[in-house]
């Protein structure tokens, strides 16, 4: 997995697209839930083979974010599920970029195939590297919110 | 779909596809990548899987390889890539023998030792520090057994 500070600014940067705050927390909340589900399925269930692997795939985005969605205001759902599922794929995409020796950073079609998707762009204890690139994109995303909320 | 009506039917119902989708994957890759520890009980019908090693510590090299521990005890990985004692490797491999994986493709994790606690522990902070800023946005209605908008 990638740290979760890159896939807050993942989720981050397009999340400026959304008005509402607490659909905005919604985007970056999905962007968490593969590495926390994940992982909690992983200590709960006390058994690594395929958690991680179930909730970075399509079925388990979906599923997973609409099982979260049932958890906010109705009105909220719909928008909700969207972003939370839009989250959570900016997250498999994030994951992807690492290289896992061919073997793949996810499993998408699971569980149907077994075969592993990846960019293999960046080997992935080096993703910690980008931290300095992620707080500088804070910084200036924060700086341009700030400097939008003085123009209104 | 997105309505209150039949709420708990609906949360059920997705658990249920949810185990049923990981019980499912979980019994497929476990048959297709069976865990290094599975090698302490090697059979023919393994040769054709693969074997997925993440970040394991190189313990002792020898002629053919490497020595890495398991839980089962010590495993040899049999490679002719260049290692040394300590190194973090990833390999993917396949079953060679009894105790024994041959690696197919290997990568050294230089800085494996402080890289993945900082990961873990600033994505702690990270989670921790996000969810207590937008606590506000939302608030919890146990009653409701469902968060509800502030707003």
């Amino acid at each position: 997995m990638a740290d979760l500070l890159t896939h807050f600014v993942a989720a981050r940067v397009p999340g400026t697209l959304v008005r509402d705050g607490r659909l905005q927390a919604l985007l970056v909340i999905g962007t968490f839930l593969p590495d926390i589900t994940g992982k909690g399925l992983y200590w709960v269930l006390d058994n690594s083979t395929g958690s991680q692997l179930v909730t970075h795939s399509i079925a388990g985005i979906l599923l997973i974010s609409y099982l979260a969605c049932l958890f906010v205001e109705e009105s909220l759902r719909r928008p909700g599920f969207l972003l939370l599922a839009a989250g959570m794929a900016i997250h498999v995409l994030v994951d992807m970029t690492k290289d896992n020796l061919g073997a793949g950073a996810a499993m998408l079609f699971l569980p149907f195939s077994l075969r592993g998707q990846e960019f293999g762009w960046i080997d992935p204890e080096n993703v910690v590297l980008l931290v300095p690139i992620d707080l500088a994109i804070l910084a200036v995303l924060w700086f341009l919110e700030r400097r939008g909320r003085r123009v209104q | 779909m997105f309505s209150d009506r039949g709420w708990l039917l609906k949360v059920a119902a997705t658990l249920g596809l949810l185990a049923l989708v990981l019980s499912v994957s979980r019994r497929r890759i476990a048959i297709e990548y069976p865990h290094i520890e599975q090698m302490a009980f090697f059979n023919e019908s393994m040769r054709e899987r693969r074997v997925l090693l993440w970040g394991y510590k190189v313990r002792a090299l020898d002629a053919t390889g490497f020595q890495i521990n398991t839980w089962v005890g010590p495993m040899q990985v049999l490679s002719t890539h260049p290692v040394a004692v300590g190194d973090y490797v990833t390999v993917v491999a396949r079953p060679a023998g009894y105790r024994s994986v041959e690696a197919l493709r290997l990568q050294i994790n230089e800085g494996f030792g402080w890289k993945r606690p900082l990961n873990y522990g600033l994505s702690v902070l990270v989670l921790i520090g996000y969810l207590w800023l937008v606590r506000r946005r939302f608030r919890w209605r146990i009653q409701d057994g469902v968060l509800r908008g502030k707003f």
